[in-house]
């Protein structure tokens, strides 16, 4: 008759972690470059929005750094989701002056979007267009601006020139 | 996050007088936005300027008006009111 060979008994945020692993699927964290949030509820939301990102396209069409990058996403998409949950509960002005947390989302949305660039998703599997009613992308403006200066003396129309202060 | 100060600074150190742009009429006033926003976009740089842009409280609410007035424009709305 075999002994049965008894589970470690894991703590309890370990198993909250291994919950959240049988939950949300296989998003494999890489190792030792992004630092693994301590609190599991957070590991929890970032393996979601990660997994998410992930199963987007085929494993082979992913670069080996791009589980990195998408490791990161789910990082900052969860930043960014409780900074909206404390900007509704809180508002955007507390106390006649601005809630901390709209330049912090500012500032996350900002990282998100040169991350999504990274792994190529920045003009594709995001429109950003459509937060702005999805307006006509302007024609970049030519840069032949030597001094701000300088050029704003030179070259601007006489019909603007006096409202100019 | 494109700030007063930065405006100022691809201007050369002037600042765009918005009401009487706007009191002189459409024309001058759109004539204004699009100088200060091409002054603005070859400061800060094209994705800097989309960014902030498109993220609300990102530049200061005239230059923000402004933009919304060149796009107005641009799809053939009218600019003012």
């Amino acid at each position: 008759m075999g002994r049965k060979t008894r589970q470690p008994k894991l703590d309890r945020d370990s198993r909250a972690q291994l919950l959240a692993r049988q939950k949300v699927g296989t998003f494999e964290w890489p190792t030792g470059t992004v630092p693994r949030r301590t609190n599991p509820f957070i590991q929890v939301i970032a393996d979601d929005y990660a997994q998410t990102i992930w199963s987007s396209r085929q494993e082979s069409d992913w670069m080996p750094f791009h589980r990195e990058i998408v490791a990161e996403i789910g990082l900052i998409q969860t930043d960014i989701a409780f900074l909206r949950i404390d900007i509704d509960e809180k508002g955007m002005i507390i106390d006649g002056k601005k809630n901390p947390a709209v330049s912090l989302l500012d500032l996350t949305t900002k990282k998100l979007q040169s991350h999504l660039r990274l792994i190529g998703m920045g003009g594709s599997g995001i429109d950003t267009r459509s937060m702005n009613n999805r307006r006509p992308i302007q024609q970049p403006a030519a840069k032949s601006v030597a001094t701000p200066a300088a050029a704003a003396d030179d070259d601007v129309p006489d019909e603007i020139r006096g409202f100019l202060q | 996050m494109i700030s007063d100060r930065v405006v100022s600074a691809a201007l050369g150190g002037k600042t765009p007088d918005w009401t009487a742009a706007k009191q002189a009429g459409a024309e001058p006033y759109l004539a204004l936005c699009k100088y200060v926003i091409s002054r603005v976009r070859a400061a800060v740089g094209e994705e800097a300027y989309t960014d902030a842009s498109l993220l609300a409280g990102s530049m200061p609410v005239q230059l923000a008006a402004a933009d919304e007035a060149v796009c107005k424009a641009n799809a053939g709305q009218k600019v003012l009111p």
